[in-house]
């Protein structure tokens, strides 16, 4: 079966530093929802960057879907929420969602009906001013509507919680359950490990580019312990 | 092809919106205006009132070209270095669009922001052209399709810059800089063909003149207005009326595209 994210002997050293990533291998299946735990600098969001070929690794290779991560028609269905999320100052949030509806291939009605949902959904429906008027919380709901786009078969979030209220929170991880019971792969690389239990069925913990542990939650987290009892327990293990 | 309208179209959206076109048009408001104003009263004042008619209107269409150069340096300063820098292109790349599609559709963008001040220009000297006893219409095609060229050229040279580095103003710096390089060795050039450079110097002079890319210069032959087509501030130039050096004009332009490309490919995000 071909895997959805496929990470053999991945690498990625920064010049003038050390590997940021050191052989990293790492299986998703389609359907699979899987969480890229680690602590600050642990290297997750290079990790992220090399997945979706924004990063060229130093070594080894990432393919989507059976696509190298370099060729472009592997994002074909693949949406992405960065950490940071930029926008260009001068559009709006309707014009900034059509123009990723139109790169991900979407036009005419189902995009004008996609966008309206969208923007209802994160309450952005009536935001008529420039992106660069935007609070944070306001860029990373607009972040997360354009993700959700196009119905993607693979749905990359980098720290999504971040700047988002208790109400944001809750309405992002009900998208991205029914994005899940639609059959979506989900690679969500975050710090809350409460949100990360309720979602996502499989793990994998990185710590200064390396993969500590991976496997569903079932299997890495003993009866009558939580994930973050393990995610601690795991990480001064690899450090000591 | 999509992806690449796409990402134009956006651009040019976005560049509407900013200062510079506003402060371009108001100039050129401005300027027409006194012009129109010059040209229509000069048969009050005789021959030497006509003679300085004649040299402000030719001042004025350079400053024009002038500012449109500015204007064109300022919409693709931060092509490509500040997207990539602020995160902005990261998540258009992580769509189904390749790096050398963002590029040259950031590019286009800038492109169709030129052909905007040039028709805003050809409309000006339209406009002028009412009060003229001279009429130059059948020529004026071929001259601003040779402005939108060196227009053109000079957007293509700041987006290569603007893929090298991160700060826009620099990038600007830098652009304005190389384009007035051009300019100086043309100049040069022309002290080599006429002997007034010699030896070594000579040769190193006409061989960074093969090299470097040049404009065009406008098929119009009126006395008057030959005068007043603006020719690029003395950017090394051919003429667009000679077909052989015009394919060379476009040669080196596609080779900036091509670098800026090859550069765009190979950066990381």
């Amino acid at each position: 079966m071909t895997r959805a994210v496929l990470v053999r002997g991945l690498g990625k050293k920064y010049r003038g530093s050390g590997w940021a990533l050191d052989s990293v291998d790492l299986d998703v299946k389609p359907g699979e929802t899987f969480a890229l735990l680690g602590p600050n600098g642990a290297g997750k969001t290079t990790f992220v960057k090399c997945l979706l070929g924004l990063l060229k690794p130093t070594s080894g290779w990432v393919t989507l879907f059976g696509l190298p991560a370099s060729d472009p028609r592997s994002r074909e269905g693949t949406s992405f929420v960065p950490e940071a999320p930029r926008f260009p100052d001068y559009l709006t949030a309707r014009e900034v969602m059509k123009l990723h509806g139109r790169l991900s291939n979407l036009s005419g009605d189902d995009l004008n009906r996609q966008v309206d949902s969208l923007l209802e959904s994160v309450d952005l429906i009536d935001a008529s001013k420039p992106v660069r008027e935007f609070s944070k919380g306001m860029i990373r709901r607009l972040a997360i509507a354009q993700g959700l786009l196009g119905t993607p078969r693979l749905l990359v979030l980098d720290e999504p919680s971040a700047d988002l209220d208790p109400i944001g929170r809750r309405n992002l991880r009900n998208q991205l359950i029914e994005r899940r019971e639609q059959g979506a792969t989900i690679v969500l690389n975050s710090h809350l490990l409460s949100e990360v239990e309720r979602i996502c069925d499989h793990v994998a913990i990185i710590h200064r580019g390396r993969m500590v542990a991976a496997g569903s939650i079932e299997e890495l987290v003993p009866r009558g312990q939580d994930l973050e009892t393990v995610f601690v327990d795991l990480i001064t293990a690899a450090d000591s | 092809m999509k992806p690449v309208l796409t990402i134009a179209l956006a651009a040019v959206r976005e560049h509407t919106r900013r200062k510079f076109l506003l402060f371009f048009l108001a100039i050129l408001l401005a300027v027409t205006a006194g012009m129109i104003y010059l040209t229509y009263n000069r048969t009050l004042g005789g021959a030497l009132f006509d003679a300085a008619v004649n040299l402000v209107n030719v001042a004025s269409l350079s400053f024009m070209f002038f500012i449109a150069a500015l204007t064109t340096i300022a919409v693709s300063m931060g092509n490509i270095g500040r997207p990539f820098s602020d995160g902005e292109a990261m998540l258009v790349l992580a769509r189904p669009v390749a790096r050398w599609q963002y590029g040259i559709g950031r590019l286009l963008g800038s492109v169709f922001v030129v052909l905007i001040l040039c028709l805003l220009m050809a409309g000006q000297m339209q406009v002028v052209q009412l009060f003229e006893d001279t009429q130059i219409s059948s020529q004026l095609p071929g001259h601003w399709a040779t402005t939108a060229f060196n227009l053109t050229l000079l957007a293509a040279i700041t987006t290569l810059l603007s893929s090298l580095l991160n700060t826009p103003i620099l990038v600007a710096i830098g652009s304005y800089l190389v384009y007035q390089a051009l300019g100086a060795i043309s100049v040069l050039n022309v002290m080599a063909k006429s002997d007034v450079l010699r030896g070594w110097m000579a040769g190193v002079v006409r061989i960074a003149y093969f090299l470097s890319p040049k404009t065009l210069v406008s098929p119009l032959t009126s006395a008057q207005l030959s005068e007043a087509a603006p020719r690029g501030g003395g950017v090394p130039s051919v003429p667009s009326t000679s077909g052989g050096t015009v394919i060379m004009a476009f040669v080196y332009l596609a080779a900036i595209v091509l670098a800026t490309v090859v550069i765009v490919q190979r950066r990381d995000l």
